[in-house]
């Protein structure tokens, strides 16, 4: 605008800091001022991305702090005693590997309660009311992933062959050292037993009901079986119950692996 | 009165004139410089974090998979943080008198969470989903890095829109097999013909839209 006119005016008008400089001075011509004025309004523009409302709205994302609610967290917690759609825990066998007809906590079974699925080997008395049957079919598929899950969240210490000598036992996590699956005891256990450590701990095991999901709890036993059947003498394992091939209620095929 | 200037001062002038089409290239130059530098996107800058767990240590040292911390990054727009409780899941007894530990232990101990400095920063704005990327052949290193080989994090990449556009542009560059995408030294991009040709099937297995979608504003900007 000031640079159309040939002669300045008198009265300056005021344009902003550029402005300030020139009025107490003598005139300047008015192709020195449109430089001034370029010059301003190319710092001003390397400074206009100062302003970050746009980046840093005020929205609660995951995991971002929030000063709305005390606790500081935008990730709110579920209200008691709701039950997100989806969520509905029904199916006691598949969310919580414990037989449907057993008590709400783990006590022995009382004698003469019937037990719906085919005999199990001795350790399955320790574990009375772990079932004993995968929830669903074990397929191909269902063992990949197993394992892809396995080397994830259980090789750290199980190790990638089950033997209880992963990298974290190794690196100190040995009071006591992580169970070895081929061990009787867990060769023998019922597939419930192992939902139950995953899900709840078991010693010094920490639970993983936070970190992996229900079905690949299952899947992951899946594996186990297979790891175990990888190291058990073939007599032996014809005579596992829980792990026969095509015994009622398995349907994991033993020989996959 | 003699001369003020001579003669030559008419090149000098007009060589002033070429001059200041350099310059104003020069500065133009100078800032795109300026917008891409690590002093503005924050790429290459180590973020001092409350404890100094090195991801050196716990994924190249230990070979701990990214999913045991991470694990809605299959299924979640956030990877996730993982909560105190992940970390005492081994800490409990491995340096667990240490006193580089002792704020996990206090966090663990009250349920107050550790607050880590978040290290990519996308603008709210920008809609971003790692479930997508992660499913769909974008493995972790490729945009955070040989994560395994920082002690601390920093930002691999500018994460500015042009870098983004670079994949969307043209993803065959930089997809990878199924089994890869967790793999750190997987090769940062696809760059001989091969490769690219590789790519392109795997773009068509994973369904990757075209770029006309991948490059659209409500993609992003949602």
């Amino acid at each position: 605008m000031l640079s159309c006119r040939k002669t300045p005016d008198a009265e300056t008008r005021r344009h902003g800091d550029t402005e300030k400089s020139f009025s107490p001075r003598p005139r300047f011509p008015a192709s020195r001022r449109l430089l001034c004025l370029l010059l301003t309004a190319y710092c001003l523009l390397l400074t206009s991305a100062c302003r970050r409302d746009m980046q840093d709205q005020p929205k609660a994302k995951a995991f971002r702090e929030n000063s709305f609610f005390r606790d500081g967290l935008s990730s709110r917690p579920l209200v008691p005693g709701t039950v997100p759609r989806g969520y509905l825990r029904a199916d006691r066998e598949f969310y919580f590997g414990k037989k449907s007809n057993a008590g709400t906590t783990a006590q022995p079974v009382p004698p003469g309660a019937a037990t719906p699925v085919s005999t199990t080997g001795a350790s399955a008395a320790l574990y009375p009311d772990d079932v004993e049957t995968f929830p669903f079919p074990i397929t191909k598929e269902v063992l990949d992933r197993g394992q892809q899950r396995y080397d994830i969240f259980c090789s750290v210490c199980h190790g990638a062959t089950g033997d209880g000598d992963g990298m974290i036992a190794r690196r100190g996590f040995n009071k006591p050292l992580p169970a070895s699956y081929h061990q009787d005891r867990l060769r023998q256990a019922p597939v419930g037993h192992f939902f139950d450590a995953m899900t709840n701990g078991w010693g010094a095991m920490p639970s993983y009901a936070s970190q992996i999901p229900v079905e690949d709890r299952w899947k992951i036993i899946a594996y186990i079986r297979a790891l175990q059947l990888s190291q058990m003498p073939a007599a032996q394992a014809a005579q596992t119950p829980s792990i026969k091939p095509g015994g009622q209620g398995v349907r994991a095929p033993g020989g996959k692996k | 009165m003699p001369q003020i200037f001579r003669h030559s001062t008419n090149y000098l002038a007009r060589a002033t004139i070429y001059g200041a089409v350099f310059i104003l290239f020069a500065a133009l130059w100078v800032t795109a410089e300026i917008t891409r530098s690590g002093w503005n996107t924050g790429q290459w800058i180590e973020r001092q974090q409350p404890i100094q767990f090195s991801h050196k240590h716990h994924v190249g040292d230990d070979g701990i998979d990214c999913r045991y911390c991470h694990t809605s990054v299959e299924t979640a727009a956030s990877a996730g943080i993982p909560s105190t409780a992940v970390c005492m899941n081994c800490h409990k007894q491995i340096w667990a008198d240490s006193p580089y530990l002792e704020p996990v232990r206090a966090s663990f101990k009250t349920g107050k969470p550790l607050e880590w400095i978040r290290v990519h920063d996308l603008p709210d704005f920008a809609y971003f989903n790692h479930a997508i990327h992660v499913n769909k052949g974008v493995g972790c290193s490729t945009c955070h890095g040989r994560i395994d080989q920082m002690p601390v994090v920093s930002q691999a990449t500018s994460l500015q829109m042009e870098w983004c556009l670079e994949c969307h542009r043209s993803p065959e560059n930089f997809v990878r097999p199924k089994d890869k995408i967790f793999d750190m030294e997987w090769r940062p991009r696809n760059s001989t013909k091969q490769e690219i040709a590789e790519g392109l099937d795997l773009k068509k297995k994973y369904h990757i839209q075209e770029p006309a979608v991948l490059t659209s504003c409500s993609t992003c900007h949602r």
